[in-house]
């Protein structure tokens, strides 16, 4: 006890010092700490985002790709599927349900989706949830949108808002579909997933607006006003749509779906189990978490490092103090122990003000995360191989004070008590 | 006297067997699951593929399960394809198949060659690239469509790592 007080009263006296070696430990556990709850928050949100769906069908791509475009807002679909090969696929036994997609048109930078009603009953999140709206209800006109969480957060929309769509995507639109203003019907419970930072409309809303659009940019005076395009909607069913995600009466029956789709010859499909591809994906991204992990880590050892540096040189400054504890009668280990304490109580500060600046960073930038990249994070505690490994750093600590409380040990009585010229 | 023993010690052993084969749990091979019949139709078919025509290749289709195994405590390895997971990516079901890339490149096994597998609880998710033993008690399902009549599903006690 005596000696855990002294080793207390003597980090005191070098508070500095001390101070910015805690610091420095607290900073490469931080470190740790949020790269390991960003890995595990960027594949929870990725694991939240579908749920019930059993293929995913698109153009020929690569299936992560198909999976990156379609459920999580990652880049655009390189090409689209015919509207035949949409009642194709309808028509195929055992298909339950089927949510077409079509994506490319964008309000503020955040994405428009052109969809049915069935999205709003079939889609599913999390844990086979489905979506639940917070006001309002799915479209009623053509000209409805149905807009998630954040869509409503960030710019302050609810029910009966007008908006207008811009053509194609960007942050910024420079061409908008005037002529055509839809009417905010509904908002979405917040769900964690990308969903929340959609904009639905009616899949043939999206043909209405783009008729005059046919050169690919819009022709003057073209358009349908709102009015003819209500009566004539159902001759704008859009020709094609971007993906379709498929529900199956019998689980068992996506395997030889997916063979079908995959070898449809009328056009090139790419049919993906989400299940599968999410593995696929974390093949891909398992390279880059190894590396960030590994960087964490080796932060974590110059942390510690530094520390022993800082107990090596002020062994030379505490010459005396050592001399007059011996001269009160401590023995070497005594000495010994003294450092490793020293270090334990560094190492252990370190930890608690690392894991509290982790928690702090999260929960300060969690808001911005979420408004900038739709990454919801949150803090959870760590699982026990976390904990290990904590506890782990701080096993280490203490054995790296071993060099300077061994450096200690060896010096004698004398040493501190010698005169020197 | 000693031969009272002997008895005793008999009866002892042989309780003791009879509780052990109650609990024991078959080691099951992928062909055990497909019907004799179709073992043999199967290696029939396989000899002449027709390469005509649009459509896909008729794949050989065997849905006929084995009645005496439903119910059975059993164990078999195989790959796991994931269906269904909670909301933070642990696994709830998923299918078990004989070998990896059933999912993709080859035309997919035969039904019977595919089990649905339920976790009770949903554990981490694994190696979809590793091969596993599953262990648990195989039902056979009533299932009501075109393609088959019934199928295989199991409650699964346990997923563990292959070896060997």
């Amino acid at each position: 006890m005596t000696l855990l007080r002294l080793a207390w009263l003597s980090l005191g006296n070098r508070r500095a010092t001390v101070m910015l070696t805690i610091f420095t430990i607290a900073l490469s556990i931080a470190l740790l700490v949020m790269v390991e709850q960003l890995r595990t928050d960027v594949r929870e949100g990725f694991y939240r985002s579908v749920s019930g769906t059993d293929l995913i069908v698109g153009a020929r791509t690569a299936p992560v790709q198909l999976l990156l475009n379609t459920v999580f807002g990652i880049g655009t679909p390189g090409n689209n599927i015919s509207h035949e090969t949409l009642e194709h696929i309808e028509d195929q036994r055992m298909v339950e349900w089927t949510i077409p997609l079509l994506i490319g048109d964008s309000h503020r930078g955040e994405r428009v989706i052109g969809t049915t009603p069935d999205f709003f009953e079939h889609y599913r999140y999390g844990d086979r949830q489905p979506l639940a709206m917070a006001a309002g209800g799915a479209f009623e006109d053509l000209f409805d949108v149905v807009i998630g969480h954040q869509v409503a957060r960030r710019f302050g929309y609810s029910t009966g808002d007008e908006i207008h769509l811009a053509h194609g995507g960007g942050n910024v639109s420079l061409h908008e579909h005037e002529d055509h203003p839809f009417t905010v019907r509904g908002v979405l419970e917040p769900t964690g997933t990308p969903v929340d930072r959609n904009l639905y409309i009616p899949v043939n809303a999206y043909g209405v607006i783009h008729v005059g659009w046919e050169s690919g940019v819009h022709r003057p005076g073209s358009g349908l006003d709102p009015h003819e395009a209500r009566e004539h909607a159902h001759e704008h069913e859009p020709d094609e749509v971007s993906a379709v995600l498929v529900g199956l009466t019998a689980p068992a029956a996506v395997f030889g779906l997916q063979r079908d789709l995959n070898e449809y010859e009328a056009e090139a499909l790419s049919a993906v189990m989400p299940g599968i591809t999410l593995q696929q994906l974390w093949r891909l991204t398992g390279v880059a978490e190894l590396v960030l992990r590994a960087v964490a880590l080796l932060v974590v050892i110059t942390g510690l490092l530094g520390m022993v540096t800082v107990l090596l040189t002020t062994l030379n400054e505490r010459r005396r103090e050592m001399a007059i504890l011996r001269a009160n009668g401590a023995r070497a280990w005594q000495i010994a122990a003294l450092l490793v304490f020293e270090a334990g109580l560094i190492v252990l500060g370190g930890l608690v003000l690392g894991i509290a600046l982790a928690v702090g960073a999260i929960v300060g930038l969690g808001p911005w995360l979420l408004d900038v990249f739709g990454l919801a994070v949150g803090v959870t505690l760590p699982e026990p191989w976390q904990w290990a490994v904590l506890g782990g750093i701080f096993v280490v600590g203490l054995l790296v004070a071993l060099v300077p409380a061994i450096m200690a040990y060896r010096r004698t009585l004398a040493d501190g008590m010698q005169v020197r010229l | 006297m000693k031969r009272n023993i002997i008895l005793a010690a008999a009866a002892v052993g042989l309780i003791l067997a009879g509780v052990a084969g109650a609990n024991e749990v078959r080691e099951v091979e992928w062909m055990d699951l497909m019907p004799e019949e179709e073992q043999t139709a199967w290696d029939q078919a396989s000899e002449n593929v027709d390469h005509s025509g649009y459509a896909s290749a008729e794949e050989f289709q065997s849905w006929e399960t084995v009645g005496e195994l439903d119910g059975n405590k059993i164990r078999i390895p195989g790959f796991v394809v994931p269906v269904e997971t909670d909301g933070k990516g642990n696994l709830k079901t998923f299918f078990l198949v004989p070998y990896f890339g059933a999912c993709i490149h080859v035309p997919p096994p035969p039904a019977n060659q595919i089990i649905y597998g339920r976790l009770e609880e949903p554990i981490e998710m694994v190696n979809i690239w590793d091969a596993f033993y599953m262990e648990g008690t195989l039902n056979i399902e009533e299932v009501t469509n075109e393609t088959a009549d019934s199928a295989y599903t199991m409650a699964v006690d346990s997923l563990k790592p292959y070896s060997g």
